[in-house]
This record gives structure tokens, C-alpha cells and sequence, in this order.
């Protein structure tokens, strides 16, 4: 898996074409690996992904759950049909889905942004 | 007479197998000119398909093989997934499927299902579903209608 650190966020690049019945359970143990390393604010890049299916979408609503309220998981660079399991299964009202990587850093950005305003709030 | 075009693809019942199936059902409809999601919304209903089989049935005497059959007529495409033996009921079988996915509340993550979508897929992305059962053999039979040229 592709990763690079912006300031502070994980980017992660899988370089799974699919992410399937097959494949999931690895695709899920290579990011969970990371968060596990203490990784809490992940932008994951799906371009290379051409498939998805029902237990892939598992995969990453086990991961969301996995990072919970300790951190932020943001998706983008979801392929157009793709995004279609998301709207069809109503996971697009879950998942914080970008269009692009830079779009997902600055709405990571703002929500760092907005988690230290109410620490700040409730600190005072 | 509406003589359709066909093939027949079998591969051992094993999930990394099951790839080669999709694939050949995404060129079969990228051929049909149906749109990127068009063929990737059937090539996922077949896939849930073979997931399902693969994962949740016996089958008698060692028997080891699914086969899918496409046949292709001029304003359908019809898909028929068939194993030979008996898919365990607890799993969730077509006909339990309420059509619905699992309810949800996208303000709980903490409490979101991670599985049971799969026949909800397949009820929903396709234009007719039904099972048949001939001796061991069962078939999920997957109807898309397309326009006709």
C-alpha cells in the first residue's frame, strides 16, 4: 500500500484493483496495521480500486468503526461506478467521501481545526 | 424466434477464482454497450452471487464447481449462477431477504452493520430474480433488461 504523511494525516493508496471477498480480509489487516501504529486521521485514495463489493464495503465500515471518534477516516478518488454500491447501500451518508486527495486534506484539515475549538470550549 | 448468443464458465469453488467470472461479465455488458455503472452494478450482483455460493454451501460428493451461463438475447441479458448441493439456510437465502439493506443509523457507527447486504444487492440491482432447483442442482437465475437496438 502506497502512504505518505501530510502533516500529520495518513494518506494510504491501496494498490488492490479489487477490494472483494477475497481480498478484504488483507486489504482491512494493511490499514488496521496502521491505526493499530497509532494512525487516527486516514485519507484513503481508492483510484486504483475498479471493484468493490458487499464485504469490501464491510471492510471499511469495520475500519471507520475501528478509528471511531479517536481520529478522522476520510475516502476519496472513488471511481464512478463504484460510487454507486455507496449511494445503492445509503454508505454515502456515512462515509465523509471526497473527490479528490486535496479536497479530503483540507476538509481534514478543518476538522482538526473545528476538534480544537470545542477541546478549547470545554477546557474553559 | 429470439435464439440467445451463450457461455457457459465454470471455476472451482474457491473465492480467488471468483474474479475471473466478473470480469468476463463486465466485458460481456461493455460489449452490450450498457454504461461503466450499468456493467459494474451487474458484474457486483454476480459476484454477491458467487460470494454467496462459494462461502455457504455443501456440496455432496466432493463436488467442487459453479458455473455461470450468460445468455445473451436481444433485449435481456440473463445470468444463471448454479452450484450443485445445498446453501445453509442460517446464511440467508434469497427468499429470507426482505429486499431491504440492514437498518441503520448514520450517526451511530458504533452499532453499523458490517455484513448482510449481499441479497439485498442482488434483489435490488437486478430486473428479475428467481432460484430453481433441479435435483442437486440450484440456480440463481439474474434478468437484466437492456434496450434494443
Amino acid at each position: 500500500m502506497e502512504e505518505r504523511d501530510e502533516g500529520g494525516v495518513l494518506v494510504l493508496k491501496p494498490f488492490f484493483k479489487r477490494i472483494d471477498a477475497y481480498t478484504s480480509a488483507s486489504f482491512k489487516g494493511e490499514v488496521a496495521d496502521r491505526i493499530m501504529n497509532g494512525a487516527r486521521r486516514i485519507v484513503l485514495n481508492l483510484e486504483r480500486v475498479d471493484f468493490i463489493d458487499s464485504t469490501g464495503l464491510g471492510a471499511l465500515i469495520s475500519l471507520l468503526k475501528t478509528i471511531g471518534e479517536l481520529g478522522d477516516f476520510m475516502i476519496c478518488n472513488i471511481r464512478p461506478p463504484v460510487t454507486s454500491l455507496f449511494k445503492v447501500t445509503r454508505m454515502d451518508r456515512v462515509f465523509r467521501i471526497h473527490a479528490s486527495e486535496e479536497e479530503a486534506l483540507r476538509a481534514m484539515s478543518e476538522s482538526a481545526r473545528q476538534s480544537q475549538i470545542a477541546d478549547r470550549t470545554s477546557d474553559g | 424466434m429470439d435464439e440467445p448468443a451463450s457461455i457457459t464458465l465454470s471455476i472451482e469453488r474457491e473465492l480467488k477464482n471468483a474474479f475471473l467470472i466478473g470480469l468476463s461479465v463486465n466485458a460481456i455488458c461493455s460489449y452490450f454497450e450498457l454504461s461503466r455503472e450499468e456493467c459494474y452494478k451487474v458484474e457486483l450482483v454476480v459476484m454477491e452471487a458467487l460470494n454467496n455460493v462459494i462461502q455457504h454451501s455443501e456440496e455432496p460428493g466432493g463436488k467442487r464447481r459453479v458455473e455461470l451461463t450468460a445468455r445473451l438475447y436481444s433485449d435481456r441479458m440473463v445470468f444463471e449462477v448454479s452450484n450443485w448441493g445445498t446453501v445453509d439456510p442460517s446464511k440467508g437465502t434469497l427468499e429470507s431477504s426482505k429486499g431491504a439493506p440492514p437498518a441503520f443509523d448514520p450517526g451511530d457507527i458504533e452499532n453499523l452493520p458490517e455484513k448482510g447486504r449481499g441479497l439485498y444487492l442482488i434483489r435490488s440491482l437486478m430486473d428479475e430474480v428467481k432460484q430453481n432447483r433441479s435435483g442437486e442442482k440450484s440456480t440463481l437465475v439474474l434478468v437484466k433488461y437492456i434496450a434494443k437496438k
